[in-house]
């Protein structure tokens, strides 16, 4: 059976690159396009 | 004769499985933290209502204490740990956020001189864990790994040098079973004694982020102060941990001399794994935020979110605190980490105390 990965595969993204760190930051910085963009409700405490 | 078909549902994909894996956890989390917040409310309330003064207990002792109380007495079974262990991502994703409380130019001014108390913190850390650890005996690597725990970031700093520098297994857990047994006595240390000495809320926030060794608890540390004290605590810590790779090649360059780790082939390259990225979140956040991108319900939100992002991860590190297996380490490097802390804490409470009758914070 042919182990050659799909072309699928081939261009599925390796998450694995992006680090713990990152992610936290891509978080953030999405959460705070959704704020600047008023697309966030206010957020209370 | 009807035949019965079963089909099976489509596997969902290993990223889907992940997402589904932390949602157990993740509700743990929110409401623990939300526990937290409802007893310290109703506790003020109480005292309202009746007119006593009761003593104000944050919600971020609450959530840890029963986070602490879960996970050393039934334990914290296995579906929830997935979702648990992303109390740290939790935090990285509120120190970014909170970037937005800090501008530019207020980070500069009061960097200026958070920077020069933590170059004394880390230089006067280093020196006296490395001393320590030679009159108790420890291994040499062990005392590496306990010096960088105590002066940088805690696990964080042990974990990056433990395959810098090719320390054991055993050593890493050593070190770091003294680093959070001591982050544990921090929390209740460190806002005793600010209050006893009538610290600030910017003297005290500098204080436990450049003396509790582990970012979550050096934030914890502080926002149990107050508010403006967390803002200060996680300024100085993220500065602390902004030197990790520094430090950190520094002694991996050291034990390849000794001829016990390999060479750092690009020293560039190390630096710029080795280095917390958040940090650069936290600095693009404030960037915008100085340029007055965000009006100000916006900063609110964002202040807030952060809020909610250390909610979580207090929360979290009550439940990833497993005593039991602390004491399991012996005391040996307990009793290090015990009296490295409290001399290191002493220290940066000096360099505070001297630095706010010096130029004022």
């Amino acid at each position: 059976m042919s182990q050659t990965p799909s072309r699928v595969q081939r261009l599925a993204p390796d998450w694995s690159l992006i680090t713990a760190d990152w992610w936290a930051v891509i978080t953030a910085i999405v959460l705070a396009v959704l704020v600047g963009f008023d697309l966030l409700p206010p957020v209370g405490w | 004769m009807s035949e019965n078909i079963a089909i099976a549902a489509p596997d969902p994909s290993p990223l889907v499985r992940r997402i589904i894996d932390l949602v157990p956890g993740l509700v743990l989390l929110t409401l623990i933290g939300l526990g937290g917040k409802f007893i310290e409310q109703s506790i003020t309330a109480y005292g309202k209502a009746h007119h006593q003064a009761l003593p104000n207990i944050e919600y971020v002792l609450w959530a840890i204490l029963i986070g602490l109380a879960i996970a050393n007495t039934i334990g914290v079974p296995r579906m929830f740990r997935a979702g648990v262990a992303t109390y740290e991502f939790w935090l990285k994703a509120g120190i970014v956020l909170l970037g937005v409380r800090f501008l530019l130019g207020d980070l500069i001014k009061v960097g200026g001189v958070t920077l020069g108390l933590v170059a004394i913190e880390i230089a006067g850390s280093l020196i006296f864990m490395t001393l320590l650890g030679k009159a108790f005996g420890l291994k040499p690597k062990l005392i590496s790994l306990l010096a960088l725990g105590s002066s940088i970031c805690g696990v964080s700093a042990i974990i990056a040098a433990k395959g810098a520098i090719e320390a054991e297994d055993e050593d890493a857990s050593y070190a770091m079973a003294a680093i959070l047994a001591l982050g544990a006595l921090s929390l209740f240390a460190f806002p005793a004694i600010g209050h006893w000495l009538g610290l600030s809320d910017h003297a005290y926030g500098l204080w436990a982020g450049l003396g509790v060794d582990n970012t979550a608890e050096a934030t914890a540390a502080g926002a149990l102060y107050s508010d403006t004290a967390g803002k200060y605590a996680v300024l100085a810590k993220t500065m602390r941990n902004a030197t990790i790779g520094f430090v950190v090649l520094g002694y991996a360059v050291y034990w390849a001399r000794q001829g016990q780790a390999g060479r750092v082939a690009n020293k560039a390259a190390f630096l710029w794994r080795k280095f917390p990225k958040f940090v650069l979140g936290f600095l693009l956040i404030s960037l915008l935020a100085s340029l007055h991108v965000f009006t100000g319900p916006e900063v609110t939100s964002l202040a807030n979110l952060s809020r909610w992002a250390f909610l979580l991860t207090f929360a979290g590190v009550g439940l990833s605190t497993d005593l039991r297996k602390i004491a399991r380490q012996g005391w040996r490097p307990f009793a290090v980490g015990a009296i490295g802390g409290a001399v290191i804490a002493a220290l940066t409470l000096g360099l505070v105390v001297g630095a706010d009758a010096w130029v004022g914070l």
